[in-house]
């Protein structure tokens, strides 16, 4: 899910090679920059390719703080439900 | 009645109350308004008098808000700098308005920025005073490194002891400047829009009336202060006797969620992106917002499908739909009421202000349907552009702000923005000036020629596109957006470049930004 998720922040911050230069521990909000749009962008497409429910009431800051602490918050949630 | 009276009535009132939230800071109305008294006795030490101006140049903290109320308790006008915005034209506005003082952190404040305060010593009337304050004249406050420089300005609470009992002049008038907000002008140079105490007294109070506020109300509010959006939304909690929730920025969906049921937010403001970008998410749906009574969105109309979206998101919420530009902060709403039958409106002139459709020739436009300029009348128009009179002049015709907009009407009255009458860009609920972008363009080494221009875009409006003209092989695409990331704020860097040897042209030889924009 890491790579995956380095892919979307490529993808999301326009940025052609992003993925390939973040490390595991990049912070998605310091070290990738991603601003509010962006950032909304991100947690869109997030649900749409992992198809997983990204459940904010649990979610902190600190999921964010590395590509790996989101990957693993990811890891434990609910897939989305089939649309209705 | 000023600006700062708001908070020193409040703090009269409900002294123990909440008045603001900022991560872990839970100020009072007695602790903020003696945090602003003791920063305004600080300002005035410094030279700082009736009538000057008092930049701030600061994320979301609650040392902006105590700035801002230490300004006005100086007798000083505000000029909010947005954080995000670079040093040459930090440099550009301080000089511009002549800044008294600057309150920035302590590591932004590059020599650059110094020279700009400093430099403005000499035009001051009163050489001794000069003298006596040129080393306070950048006030810093460290954020960080706690240093301790003697010109820093302590925005820490010192006065643990509640504050005197002061009367309130309400005789004084609002006619003097309380805030200078700079914004794009069509030259692509900022001009910083003049408003009066009793401006933004009367925009607030009108905005507080249809919003239907109440000290019960609680705010969230992640806009910059340099924003008027986001200042309003500290502004009138304030003076309704509410409570602020202030976040530096808005950065991901789980804020609002978990802030919304800890602090029992009943007034969210939201910009259309932000809007549109947490109607489409899935995983927003589900969750419950007892405490939330109303949305207030701005900029541009939302459309229909996120409206129905985020009423399902938030269904026991009001949401408004408005329209505003800092010129007069707020022109219009729609009341929630008439969202389902008129989704893409943005309603009609707020109480005790007016806004009505003229023609080319000024007069007004009675049809249904027509187009025209939108023009707006009531104590909340600004007294026009610092320092720039023909600017001002060409604003403020007949006591009316010509907006620019170009709006229709319904059989009922409710307006509709259509464009924008010159080649601004409206993005993301700010208006851009394609000059600005090409002037820094043009800055960058190898590129010749720039063309920006607005596309439209579902999230943003209009997002803005860059094409430039380059000789072969000279630079990417990413040179140049990474130029404008250096030296834009954020929501002025194209989101799309090309880059072209040639550019289309007149048959004078000038550069067809027409056919450009619409991709020739």
């Amino acid at each position: 899910m890491i790579e995956q998720i380095k892919l979307i922040l490529e993808e999301v911050r326009g940025v052609p090679g992003l993925s390939t230069q973040l490390s595991d521990t990049a912070n998605i909000i310091e070290d990738v920059g991603l601003d509010s749009l962006e950032m909304l962008t991100f947690m869109l497409t997030l649900e749409q390719r992992l198809g997983v429910r990204i459940d904010f009431e649990r979610m902190a800051f600190s999921h964010l703080q590395s590509i790996r602490s989101l990957s693993e918050f990811l890891s434990a949630a609910d897939p989305l439900k089939a649309d209705a | 009645m000023l600006l700062h009276h708001v908070l020193e009535a409040s703090a009269e009132r409900h002294p123990e109350k909440i008045a603001l939230v900022f991560g872990e800071e839970r100020l009072s109305y007695a602790e903020l308004d003696a945090r602003a008294d003791d920063a305004a006795q600080q300002l005035r030490d410094f030279g700082v008098r009736a009538g000057d101006r008092v930049a701030t140049w600061l994320e979301n903290s609650v040392e902006a808000v105590v700035a801002i109320f230490a300004a006005l308790k100086a007798g000083a006008a505000f000029v909010p700098l947005n954080p995000q915005t670079r040093p040459p034209k930090v440099a550009f506005i301080l000089r511009d308005c002549g800044a008294r003082v600057l309150v920035a952190p302590h590591a932004n404040v590059t020599p650059e920025i110094q020279c700009a305060v400093l430099d403005l010593a000499p035009r001051h009337p009163e050489p001794r005073r000069r003298r006596r304050i040129s080393e306070g004249e950048i006030l810093r406050f460290a954020q960080d490194d706690g240093g301790a420089a003697p010109e820093m300005l302590d925005l820490a609470p010192r006065h643990p002891e509640p504050r005197r009992r002061r009367r309130i002049s309400e005789g004084d008038g609002g006619n003097h400047l309380a805030a200078i907000i700079y914004t794009s002008g069509s030259t692509g140079v900022p001009r910083g829009v003049m408003l009066t105490h009793g401006n933004m007294l009367a925009a607030s109070s009108s905005i507080i009336e249809y919003l239907e506020n109440t000290e019960d109300d609680v705010v969230l509010d992640f806009l910059p202060l340099s924003f008027d959006y986001g200042l309003y939304n500290v502004l009138m909690p304030i003076r309704f006797g509410g409570t602020v929730v202030l976040e530096r920025t808005f950065i991901a969906p789980h804020q609002i969620v978990s802030l919304m049921r800890r602090e029992r937010i009943s007034g969210l403001p939201l910009v259309p992106t932000v809007a549109a970008g947490l109607a489409r998410l899935r995983s927003m749906e589900g969750y419950e917002f007892p405490h939330l009574r109303y949305i207030t969105s701005t900029g541009q109309a939302l459309p229909p499908a996120h409206i129905e979206r985020l009423l399902a998101i938030f269904p026991d919420a009001r949401l408004f739909s408005m329209y505003g530009l800092t010129e007069c902060k707020r022109v219009s709403y729609l009341p929630p009421e008439e969202l389902a039958r008129r989704p893409g409106s943005v309603g009609k002139a707020m109480p005790r202000t007016e806004a009505w459709i003229v023609d080319e020739h000024g007069a007004r436009v009675e049809r249904a349907g027509v187009v025209g300029e939108l023009v707006v009348r009531g104590p909340h128009v600004m007294q026009g552009y610092w320092n720039r009179p023909e600017e001002t002049a060409s604003a403020l015709r007949n006591g009316l702000l010509h907006t620019g907009d170009l709006f229709r009407a319904d059989e009922d009255g409710f307006l509709y923005f259509v464009a924008r009458r010159d080649d601004l860009i409206k993005t993301a609920g700010q208006r851009v000036s394609p000059r600005e972008i090409e002037n820094v363009a043009c800055t960058l080494d190898g590129v010749l020629e720039a063309v920006a221009f607005g596309i439209p875009d579902e999230l943003l409006g209009q997002k803005i596109a860059l094409v430039v003209r380059a000789a072969e092989g000279a630079l990417t695409e990413r040179d140049v957006i990474a130029h404008c990331e250096a030296h834009l704020e954020k929501y002025m860097v194209p989101r799309l470049v090309e880059i072209r040897r040639e550019l289309p042209r007149t048959a004078t030889g000038k550069v067809a930004r027409r056919e450009i924009a619409i991709g020739g």
